[in-house]
């Protein structure tokens, strides 16, 4: 293990990260991550952070002394769908517009309630955004319950490998064959 | 946690991935990660990392069905 901290990956969710990294992104949200790598790590771990730039925004700045700031926000995934599906809601202009754009896009879902009687099925997105996703589901799901959804990302890392995200909120509206969350939580994993 | 113990991690870009707890300090931990041939410390927060054994309690529900995935895909 170094015993330097400037050669190790050091790791933080925004709201967390030292100020002088935080300033370096302003678009930064508490829930983003922040990474440091010194050149050395970084050219071990750069392509592997930088591939998540398909799947949401990353952006990285070189330091004086050779290391590296880079800046990642999962949650802004839906917004960078806008160029794979039809935007079916237009953002509002001002400051929430990243989080108001909502995309048309048909991806294979799994979800299950969280509370009892739970109901668990498969079926596929109708449109995400940021704080949402609408869906149809095999039954009436009961509204207001706590629910996790697993979709499959339609765009995978650089190297192939699918992604999938999960997210845990509300069920808000709730239809025979169709519902829709409110996301709480959300974060990407790679399926392999 | 103990000093060894593998991990999982459980937030961040690493999401998804297993390493080896070096260092507990505080509310950071530094764990060992492999990268090909080499292994990369990591410092994160710890509780952004979990403890791969069946007993550890996740802090979020997210984080327990995101590990319940990773198991049942690893064991096929």
């Amino acid at each position: 293990m170094a015993e330097d901290s400037s050669q190790r990956v050091r790791i933080w969710q925004f709201r967390r990260a030292p100020e002088e990294y935080k300033l370096l992104f302003p678009e930064g949200k508490d829930h983003d991550w922040l990474v440091h790598a010194a050149d050395s790590e970084f050219r071990l771990i750069g392509p592997s952070l930088l591939a998540w730039g398909r799947v949401h925004p990353v952006k990285s700045i070189t330091l004086a002394d050779g290391s590296t700031i880079l800046w990642g926000a999962p949650r802004e995934a839906a917004a960078s769908l806008a160029k794979l599906g039809q935007i079916i809601e237009k953002p509002p202009s001002g400051a929430e517009r990243r989080a108001a754009a909502r995309v048309r896009i048909e991806c294979p879902i799994k979800y299950q309630t969280l509370s009892e009687p739970k109901r668990a099925g498969e079926g596929h997105s109708i449109d995400i955004s940021t704080s949402g996703i609408c869906f149809t589901s095999e039954s009436l799901l009961p509204a207001g319950a706590k629910i996790t959804v697993c979709m499959r990302w339609p765009v995978g890392l650089e190297d192939g490998v699918p992604v999938e995200l999960h997210a845990v909120g509300t069920l808000v509206r709730a239809e025979p064959m169709r519902a829709a969350m409110e996301i709480d939580e959300t974060k990407f994993l790679m399926t392999t | 946690m103990q000093i060894g113990d593998s991990v999982l991690m459980t937030e961040g870009p690493f999401v998804g991935r297993i390493a080896r707890l070096a260092l507990i300090t505080g509310q950071r931990v530094i764990v060992g990660m492999q990268v090909g041939v080499h292994q990369v410390d990591v410092e994160i927060d710890v509780d952004w990392v979990t403890a791969m054994t069946p007993q550890r309690k996740s802090a979020t529900r997210i984080n327990e069905s995101a590990i319940q995935l990773l198991r049942s895909d690893r064991a096929h």
